[in-house]
């Protein structure tokens, strides 16, 4: 479980690279919004914007359903 | 751009199943079948087929570690979905599915996608050998190059371990 660490930006990752949208099956850029124990981060730490962290939260979500993501590590 | 448009009164879903480890990979033509023929039996139409292979899951659904995990991409009427989702509940081959509505994508839309990713990717491994070059004195080389093959050493055993952890479970599981 190597998560890196994203560092506090003011603007959003997901706005600032023009995402076309929140995949819950990349689970590869999921985990970079999430720490070791399989909990989203909040986005006053990533920065992520409002509308972003709300699809982001949808597709961690999914993505546990679908035993991608850890529910807790423990 | 036939490919692209959705028939009238249908909407373009996507569903990921995950088959059980108790198949062995030549059993599972027929069951990927088997759902593929439960969608077009309801009068839907299948545009993209994935196979992900064997995947280690996060965690353990009904005591198996491993699954096999299929991508199904159609169009279908929202009304008949419910069916499908019923049937596929009940079925012991799958472990877990899930249907969600998405948009269909274009060819263009996909490869645009790839080459953000890739881009990305790119930065990200630009970025992570700058850092140690910087900091890395022409003296200091020596002993730090030394304490990087350990580094290397002790990853490769930490892969080692994962992979002999995930024999052990497999094995658990025949039992
Ligand atoms: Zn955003």
């Amino acid at each position: 479980m190597t998560n890196q660490v994203i560092k506090a930006t003011k603007s959003c990752w997901f706005c600032q690279n023009q995402w076309l949208d929140i995949d819950y099956k990349d689970t590869d850029s999921l985990k970079k919004f999430t720490n070791f124990y399989g909990q989203i981060l909040p986005k006053r730490r990533t920065g992520v914007c409002a509308g972003h962290q709300r699809d982001l939260a949808n597709a961690v979500k999914r993505a546990r359903i679908m035993a991608l993501l850890l529910f807790t590590n423990r | 751009m036939e490919k692209t448009t959705i028939p009238d009164g249908q909407v373009h879903y996507e569903l990921l199943y995950i088959i059980s480890n108790k198949f062995s990979e030549n059993e599972l033509d027929p069951i990927k079948d088997r759902v593929t023929k439960l969608i077009t039996d309801q009068g839907g139409t299948i545009t993209l087929s994935n196979d992900w292979g064997k995947k280690r899951l996060a965690y353990a659904i009904k005591g198996f570690y491993h699954g096999y995990y299929h991508l199904l991409e159609f169009n279908l009427e929202p009304s008949k979905t419910k069916f499908i989702d019923n049937t596929l509940r009940l079925s012991s081959e799958i472990l877990r599915h899930q249907i969600l509505k998405t948009k269909l994508r274009t060819e263009e839309e996909l490869k645009a996608i790839e080459t953000l990713k890739a881009k990305i990717a790119e930065k990200q491994a630009a970025l992570a050998p700058v850092v140690e070059t910087s900091s890395e004195d022409k003296a200091a080389e020596a002993p730090k190059a030394k304490a990087a093959d350990k580094a290397a050493e002790t990853k490769v055993e930490l892969s080692d371990l994962d992979n002999k952890l995930d024999q052990i479970i497999d094995t658990d599981n025949l039992l």
